[in-house]
This record gives structure tokens, sequence and C-alpha cells, in this order.
């Protein structure tokens, strides 16, 4: 695999796996109505 | 308004709402209805052609960036809609935007029973292709391009399946938000998840696996500059995330009033973003792995059946372990289609709710009109594509009906009322204003008009039995705006209950409360 797909592949995991960490986060740790 | 009218749409309302506020029953049954809202077919067949065609990561990131610009604000109006109104779109549209404007949400809701009617088929499809796994005749067949052209015209049994799936999805909604459809979507949303994993550790052991990843992740700098990309990219999550639909106006009305609408909005659009880069990274290495480079890419270009039901299934008993990988793939194909089915279903059977039907009522109508729309579409395929073809348009026009709507009553008035209110836990800043008021509306125009001009391009352009051609999609968008228009003053007299206030979210009104 190129370094260039490697470092996007990484890079894309990474920024998807954060935002949906922090949004679920913000779930589990939110008292509100659904 | 007289006080004595007032005083009677205030009676009306109470008499409503006191025996509502159930709707859904847990945040998490909405973040797995918002997610199974969105992850559709068109994240598993569609989304990884179009990035192996349009430049891999240049095309992720086009699309993340019009995930952020276009879906997730407009997710957030949709929501914004149904909520405060707790009417169907037809009925949204009346009581937010006023009378007059009833009929762009009776149009919306055409739109969505139109796709709904042949996505049943496209359910009808998979369904066959999880039977022929499942008996392991899939592999009798060495002609898989006859064997889909037999599965999708003049097949009975393809009827069969169809009746099946709309009586399985029309039976689901008509159990209600809470009661049947978050329970179906908390159970199934997790498991396709599940399969989806297991599909991609399957892809990525294989051998060459890599090339697929790299067609996946690889950033093509000269794909980043280029419109073609940001348009395809901009189409990608319209489809996907299934904004401009009325779908998420319609599950809005199930939500509580005190829900955090942005996070719910950021969930959704995210989830579907990454379920997508997971139906990438499962299926474009498996491509990759089993032929060679020039091959996969001329696969990529046949289209969403080509892939998936001549390539694809062509190639299940050529991998180890292929044939379970085959079930499990056209078993999370089935399960996706159903879960998107589902909102199809409920924006069509909520204006009659709205008009005092019965849910189950409503939904058998819906059911029966699922059926006849869609019959030409399960006997014949050019008239699906055309169908396919025609809602695609339309849907951008319920973009900027959406927009017209946050407009009229001030998107900075939204914004205050209705986004920002003590529960949310996003902020929303003055970003949102801009973005509904111009920059989408302007993003569709554009769409539009590159629309068109490729149309008058094409070889008879004015035609209007072409499966694509100007001629027919200004003769069906003719066709769908007179009945718009003549719905209009029935709508308007049926829908007799106001819920929306202007200022704040009313509770779910009893109608709605299942």
């Amino acid at each position: 695999m190129s370094l260039n797909g490697t470092v996007s592949m990484i890079g894309m995991i990474v920024f998807y796996g954060a935002v949906m960490f922090f949004l679920l986060r913000k779930v589990v740790k939110s008292d509100n109505e659904f | 308004m007289s006080d004595h009218q007032a005083a009677s749409n205030q009676q009306v309302m109470s008499d409503h709402q006191g025996e509502g506020k159930k709707g859904f029953t847990s945040r998490w049954g909405v973040i797995a209805t918002l997610v199974g809202l969105a992850m559709g077919t068109g994240n598993i067949w569609r989304f990884p052609r179009e990035v192996a065609l349009n430049g891999g990561g240049a095309f992720i990131l086009a699309w993340t960036v019009m995930l952020m610009l276009v879906a997730v604000p407009l997710s957030i109006a949709e929501m914004i809609i149904g909520r405060s109104t707790r009417h169907g779109v037809p009925g949204a549209f009346k009581d937010f935007v006023g009378k007059k404007f009833t009929g762009m949400g009776i149009f919306m809701t055409l739109t969505v029973v139109g796709i709904g009617s042949y996505y049943t088929v496209v359910m009808a499809w998979i369904l066959r292709y999880v039977i022929l796994s499942v008996t392991q005749k899939l592999y009798t067949f060495s002609d898989k391009a006859a064997l889909f052209d037999n599965v999708s015209n003049n097949s009975w049994l393809t009827v069969g399946c169809f009746v099946f799936a709309a009586v399985l999805t029309a039976f689901i909604c008509a159990g209600g938000v809470g009661k049947s459809i978050e329970k179906v979507q908390k159970f199934c949303v997790p498991l396709s998840l599940v399969l989806l994993l297991i599909l991609i550790i399957r892809a990525v052991t294989l051998p060459n696996a890599v090339i697929g990843l790299d067609y996946l992740f690889k950033i093509e700098p000269e794909y980043l500059f280029n419109s073609q990309t940001w348009i395809k990219a901009l189409v990608q999550i319209l489809w996907s995330v299934g904004v401009g639909w009325g779908l998420v106006i319609s599950y809005g009305v199930s939500m509580h009033a005190k829900s955090d609408l942005a996070l719910n909005s950021f969930i959704q659009g995210f989830s579907d973003n990454a379920t997508s880069i997971m139906a990438g990274m499962a299926i474009l290495p498996v491509l990759f792995s089993m032929f060679p480079v020039d091959q996969a890419m001329d696969i990529c270009n046949s289209g969403n059946n080509g892939l998936t039901f001549i390539s694809l299934a062509g190639i299940f008993d050529k991998m180890p372990g292929g044939k379970l990988i085959a079930v499990i793939f056209f078993i999370v194909l089935f399960i996706s289609g159903l879960l998107s089915n589902l909102g199809h279903f409920l924006v069509g059977s909520l204006p009659f709710i709205d008009a005092g039907w019965s849910r189950k009522k409503a939904c058998a109508l819906i059911c029966c009109l699922f059926l006849v729309w869609g019959l030409p579409s399960a006997l014949n395929i050019r008239f699906l594509e055309n169908q396919d073809f025609v809602s695609g348009t339309f849907l951008v026009l319920g973009i900027l009906f959406t927009c017209f709507a946050i407009t009229k009553n001030g998107a900075e008035n939204m914004r205050a009322k209705f986004i920002n209110i003590p529960e949310n836990d996003i902020h929303i800043g003055k970003w949102w204003n801009y973005l509904v008021k111009f920059i989408i509306p302007v993003v569709c125009v554009v769409m539009l008009i590159w629309n068109t001009k490729n149309l008058l391009t094409g070889e008879n352009p004015m035609d209007i039995f072409a499966v694509e051609s100007l001629g027919t999609l200004l003769f069906q968008l003719a066709i769908y705006a007179a009945v718009a228009i003549l719905l209009t003053k029935t709508v308007n007299k049926h829908t007799t209950h106001k819920y929306y206030n202007g200022e704040t979210y009313p509770d779910i009104p009893k109608e709605h409360a299942e």
C-alpha cells in the first residue's frame, strides 16, 4: 500500500473514530430527553 | 384569529396532547433509528463505486466537507420542522410556512412514496439473492448477468418477494415509531454493523487486498481540484444521509420536545459516513483482490446492479469462505434496505394519520400504493431506472423547499428558539443561518443547472419515454406538481389540529404517541 494511502487511511479512521467517540460520549453523559 | 377560535384551537391542542408524549422510548432508540435511516443500500453498493472512480481519498475529503456544509445543517432544519409542527410533511409545511405552501410538502411526500415503491423492488431483488445464496443455487448459474436479467425482468417470483417486502415494511411501520420501528432498528443496526465488520475482516485478509484499500483511501490531488468530484460527493451525501426527503421531518414528529436536536443530527450524519467507509473497506479489497485493476474499475463503472448482482455474485464462490460471506453480504444489504424503507413508509403514512386515520389503516393504504406504483418497476428494470433518475432531481427540489421553509420563518429566529435551547449540549453558531439561507440553495440551483445542461446534450433530450431525458423529467414534474396543487385544499381541510406555536416545541400529540 502506498504511503499516501496508508497515511490517508489512518487519518480518516482517526478522524471519524474521534468524532463518533466525542458524539457518543456526549450521548452517554447527557441527562437530556431523547 | 378571534378569541373564540384561539380558545377552541387551544382546546384541540390540549385534547390531543393529553394522552401523548411517548414517541421514542430511549435515546439509543433515536440514534439507532437515525443511523438505520441513513444506513441504506446507498452506503453499501453506491459509495464504494463512487469513491474508487473519483479519486479515493480526495472524494472522501470532498464528501466529508459536504456532510458538514449540507447534510448536517439540513438534518437540523428538518428536525426543527417536524418537531415543532408534529405533523407529516404536508401538514408540517401547512403550519410552518403557510396554507399556500402545503403543496411543497405534498410534492416531497409524493417523491418519497415514489422512491419507496421502487426501493421495495430493490429489496425484492436482494431477497431473491439472499435465498439464492442460502440455498447455494447462486453458484449453479454460470452467467450472472443473465441471472440478474431474469431476476429483474418479468419474474413473478420477484413480484412475490416485492409483495413480501412491502407487507413486512408496512407491518413494522403499523406498530408505531416507539413500539415497533424503534425496536426493529435497535436490533438490526448493531446486527448489521457486526456483520459488516465480519465482511471487512474477510476482505482485508484476502491476497492483494491493499490495492483495494489504496483505491479507497489514496488521495489523488488532481481529483481534489476537479468540480466533478465535488458534485458527485454532494450527490452521494444527499442520497446516503437522506436529507431533503422529509424523512427526518417525519421521525422528528416522534422526538421529545427537549431532546438534543443538534447532537442527533451530527450523529446521523457522521455515523452514515462512518458506515460508508466501512462498506468501502468490505467491498473494494474483495473487488481488487479478485480482478485485475482495469477490470475492477470497469466493474465500478457498471453501476450499482452490475457491481452487486453480477460481479460480486460471480466471485463469492471463488474466494475462501465466500459462500458464507455471500449470505452475510446479502443479509446486510437486505437489513439496510428494510431500515431505510421504514422511513419511506412513515413519510407516506403520517399525512393520513394527521387526517384522523388509524396508523394501521394508513400503513395498509401506503402498502397498496407502493404495490401499485412499484409493480411496473418489479416487472421492468427500465421503469425502475427512470423512476430512480427522476426522483434524484426531485429530491433537490425538496432541499430547496426545506431551506425556503426555514428562511421564511427567519433562520436566526429558528436558531434562537429551536436549536440553541438550554437542553442542547452542542451550540450551533450563525454559520447555520448562512448555510441554510444562501450556500445550500445556491449549491442546489447550480446542481439543477448542471444536470439540465448535461441532459440537453444527450440524444433526444425531450423524449418523455426515455429512461433519462429532460422530457421525462419535465413531464413527471408537471404530473407531481399538478397532483400537489390539486391535493392542497384537501390536505388543508383534513389536517385540522395545529400544534406549531412558533416559540417552543409542543409535546408529542396522542395520534403520534405510539
